[in-house]
């Protein structure tokens, strides 16, 4: 046998792949735990404790729930109704949704800060007293565009995992669509649902780039995690950066171990 | 009475065209087929899940058509039973009445009553994931005919289960029907498990119903060689049919000549005999008319009888019930003779 | 009884009406939103008017035109060149390590799978802004600082940079198409084929990848597009190249046509904050429009795209 093929009885290629998929994961182990290296205990006891983390980390968490809370909203009935009901234009809808999930954050955040200025967006807020600027307003907005069309994707896989055959014999049995649905369709998709709800909170956590082409690059009332992770890189304070980076690392974390633990998939990965 | 007219749908995958089918009160239907013919389609259909194309459903004289499967009180236990799994068997069972808004005084004991008929009393509490197959189905029928549907529909109850399981829970089937004098549709894909049930059967093919009758009909009587050859007939031969005084005269390969009491077709034909119709001859018969010789190929004993193959200048597959050859052999001669009545003969066409 | 069925079917059309309803608003809502942009890249008059009182023509993005005149802006070319380089090289990249670490994830019985789903999961929810700086530490701090020294590779502040950043989340999102696709194929065919002879390799090239292909190609679009949309992990890693001297690029970014260009992402934002609106919102609708024939194309190959 000539020498290449005593080489390829190596059996290189499972190596190979294993060798890999080691790298990846030590390179992504690796950027996970970096800040907390940086940081050291000691530091980190420093930063931890000061008021500038809290109010920051205190509007992330509430901008973010009000966020999934609203993207919920629209996302459950049309994930239901792309899952389930028949309707005319139903495989363009399934395409279009896809959309807004693939463009870039900051491109939406460039159209809202168009759109928010003008009809009927302008005269709506205005009507309803909402002010949609550079405040927690204008932040949750963001956060509900970026995450709306995810959040949909999300439900509606949620709701295929549903097997139809137990509406369908729900129904058989007497019981109405909306019956059907709060008894039989949403308690099976209840795992589903919640585990992609953490999902979208996670992703309105982390969604920043948006939210500076909304309100400009300074530092303001709109200084979620993620944002000020960069303006305090811009003003140079190390300390600050990777404490706040160290938070944005804990909560996708924590979000994607509750997911894990919840039972539901994460459609993510 | 449940009166299907001229149903027509178009699934892609799946597709019925022009059915019609009556099943009587109290009448336990089968319907049976080869996989893809669209029997689940049917059923589907009739508990309202989709809305035909074409053609109208009427349930005891009322056309249900286009009114939703909550509207129509048609009970259906799907092939996995699909029982709630965040429900106990008990608010399973209930589950009807409560979406039907029976006062509460009535569900308890019309539950436990219902319960006590299918022995499953002792799984109350129970979640359906742990329930054997068996007692799943009951918990499934219990749901179902609680609520006292003008039919029952059946999609392959017993396919999943072992031959043994599944004699006694097809004659279970049949007592709950008798006692209930319910209506039953049953979807299967088995003669066996059809003759189990069965007061009529429906026989479907490629989204069409080709024969109704009962089984003994459509065994003796097939109206096409698919039929016969879904109902395990095994002889099919080929000839020509030219009518006689009795019914037809068939000419077969090697001389052989047989009569049949009907003329159904001339001209081409395939002859196509039961083997178990087949009557085996002493030799005190060896001079009697219409009776063929034959030497025997082979011999398979099998559970519950004889099977022979037969070279008599056509090849005959002949069944033993009697044990009359039990002492015979390869290569042994063998008398035997074919009644006209048991010969079905039908045009000769490529596929069956 | 009648009653209650009529209550029944009108409680259901209720229902269905309302949440056709929603999807209906949301479909125009997001119509909207792209819509009502589109008079953004038309100048107002009064800067025509200001443009046309000008004696000098200045280069670059200019407020008198659709669109700020992006397509006579040499730089707008130079970004474009730059994301789709970029871009692919990340692709090529994420594919070649990533194509065979999914295969390891999906068919050999690798320990802790729960912490590595949580951990690859995790990597895909981060921010842009922490992975950039993840990145930073790790470059500056670890054995690959001495290692940048040694080979005299730079990665923070360079274009090469940005390969590193998008690479990032492209091997995470794409590992996850193919991963996905592998899973799909019944590893039932892999055993026939080693049974008849083939080595591992072979029965992965002949037999694994044509039957997972249209995950594979799914999964590189992803990683494309996911690699030409970042936006905020370049910023921290890699800063902006517009306004860099010229001979601070090398000859190859030269070479390239990508010297003193900016991804388009960032791009976008650069001009948006200079107050070039229409420049902009044009560069914005580019990638709108890159997205949506990614979104399409992964579609007619009858791939999901249920990650961002």
């Amino acid at each position: 046998m000539t020498l290449y093929g005593n080489l390829r009885n190596l059996r290189i290629f499972p190596v190979l792949c294993v060798a890999t998929v080691c790298a990846v994961l030590i390179g992504y182990f690796a950027l996970i735990v970096s800040n907390a290296v940086y940081l050291g205990w000691h530091d980190i006891a420093y930063f931890l404790p000061r008021e500038r983390l809290w109010v920051r980390l205190w509007l992330t968490v509430r901008t973010s729930t009000l966020a999934t809370a609203l993207a919920l909203l629209v996302g459950i009935p049309v994930g239901y109704a792309l899952s389930r009901l028949r309707f005319p234009c139903r495989t363009l809808m399934n395409t279009l949704i896809d959309l807004p999930v693939m463009v870039p954050a900051a491109a939406v955040g460039v159209f809202l800060f168009g759109v928010v200025k003008s009809f009927p967006v302008r005269q709506l807020s205005e009507v309803l007293g909402v002010r949609l600027a550079h405040n927690a307003n204008g932040i949750v907005l963001v956060q509900f565009a970026v995450t709306v069309a995810f959040s949909v994707r999300l439900m509606k896989a949620s709701f295929d995992a549903v097997n139809p055959r137990f509406e369908q014999v729900s129904r058989s049995l007497g019981a109405s669509l909306p019956g059907t649905l709060f008894r039989v369709t949403l308690p099976l998709a209840k795992n589903g649902i919640i585990a992609s709800a953490i999902v979208v909170w996670a992703r309105a956590a982390a969604e920043w780039e948006g939210l500076m082409l909304f309100v400009g690059g300074t530092m303001a009332k709109t200084d979620v995690m993620p944002f000020s992770v960069y303006l305090d890189w811009n003003g140079g304070m190390m300390g600050w950066v990777v404490t706040f980076s160290l938070v944005c690392v804990a909560l996708a974390v924590t979000s994607m171990a509750a997911v894990r633990v919840i039972g539901g998939r994460s459609y993510v990965w | 009475m449940i009166e299907i007219h001229g149903l027509s749908i178009d699934l892609g995958e799946f597709h019925l065209r022009n059915i019609n089918l009556t099943i009587n009160d109290g009448e336990y239907m089968v319907l049976l087929g080869p996989t893809g013919a669209g029997k689940t389609v049917l059923l589907e259909c009739i508990v309202g899940i989709y809305r035909p194309h074409a053609g109208r459903i009427l349930v005891d004289g009322t056309d249900v058509t286009r009114l939703f499967p909550e509207e129509r009180n048609v009970g259906f236990v799907p092939q996995d039973y699909a029982l709630f799994p965040n429900m106990t068997v008990k608010r399973n069972v209930a589950y009807g009445l409560r979406a039907r808004r029976a006062p509460d005084d009535e569900i308890e004991p019309k539950c436990d009553e219902m319960m006590k008929s299918l022995g499953i009393s002792h799984l109350h509490h129970r979640l359906p994931l742990n329930l054997s197959g068996g007692e799943r189905q009951r918990v499934a029928l219990g749901r179902a005919l609680i609520t006292q549907p003008r039919i029952l529909l059946l999609d392959e109850p017993l396919s999943a289960l072992d031959e043994n399981l599944r004699a006694e829970l097809a004659a279970e089937l049949v007592r709950i029907q008798r006692s209930l004098h319910g209506t039953f549709l049953h979807v299967c894909h088995s003669l066996d498990e059809a003759a189990d049930v069965a007061d009529r059967v429906a026989i479907m093919r490629d989204g069409t119903i080709v024969q109704v009758g009962t089984i003994a009909e459509i065994i003796a009587r097939p109206a096409s060689l698919f039929v016969a050859r879904f109902t395990r007939a095994r002889n099919f031969l080929n000839g020509t049919a030219r009518p006689a005084a009795c019914g037809c005269r068939i000419d077969l390969a090697n001389g052989v000549s047989l009569a049949a009491d009907r003329c159904t077709a001339q001209g081409p034909i395939t002859a196509v005999i039961r083997p178990e119709d087949v009557q085996i001859l002493n030799g005190a018969f060896q001079d009697t008319d219409g009776v063929i010789r034959g030497r025997v190929m082979s011999l398979r004993a099998k559970p519950m009888f004889t099977e022979i193959l037969l070279d008599a200048g056509i090849s005959l597959v002949v069944l033993d019930r009697t044990g009359r050859t039990q002492e015979a052999h390869v290569g042994d001669e063998l008398l035997v003779r074919v009644p006209p009545e048991v010969v079905n003969v039908f045009p000769r066409s490529p596929d069956a | 009884m009648s009653g209650e069925l009529l209550g029944k079917r009108t409680q259901a059309h209720l229902l269905v009406s309302a949440f056709y309803a929603v999807t209906v608003l949301l479909l125009i809502a997001s119509c909207w939103l792209f819509v009502s942009n589109l008079d953004q890249l038309f100048p107002k008059p009064a800067a025509r008017a200001v443009a046309g009182m000008s004696k000098w023509k200045t280069a670059g993005p200019s407020r008198s035109e659709f669109g700020g005149g992006f397509w006579r802006d040499a730089a707008f070319w130079r970004s474009v060149n730059l994301t789709v380089v970029t871009a692919t090289g990340t692709m090529l990249l994420a594919a070649a390590i990533g194509i065979p670490a999914a295969y390891a994830l999906s068919r050999y019985r690798i320990p802790g799978r729960s912490a590595i789903d949580i951990l690859f999961s995790s990597i895909i929810v981060l921010p842009s802004s922490s992975i950039g700086l993840c990145l930073i530490i790790m470059m500056q701090q670890s054995p690959l600082f001495k290692l940048q020294e040694a080979t005299g590779l730079r990665l923070v502040y360079t274009l090469p940079g940005i390969i590193v950043v998008q690479l990032v989340l492209s091997l995470a999102m794409g590992m996850s198409a193919w991963r996905a696709a592998f899973d799909r194929v019944n590893p039932r065919f892999e055993q026939v084929a080693r049974s008849l002879g083939s080595s591992g390799w072979r029965a992965f090239v002949t037999v694994t990848l044509p039957a997972a292909k249209p995950g594979i190609i799914a999964g590189l679009i992803v990683a494309w597009v996911r690699a030409a949309a970042e936006f905020g992990g370049i910023l921290l890693f890699c800063g902006t190249f517009a306004e860099r001297p010229a001979g601070s690029f090398s000859s190859a970014a030269r070479l390239l046509h990508v010297q003193q260009a900016d991804p388009l992402s960032v791009s976008m934002w650069a001009q948006i904050e200079y107050g070039n609106v229409e420049y902009g919102f044009a560069i914005g609708f580019t990638l709108v429009l890159i997205s949506a024939i990614s979104v399409y194309t992964i579609h007619k190959l009858g791939g999901k795209t249920f990650v961002w």
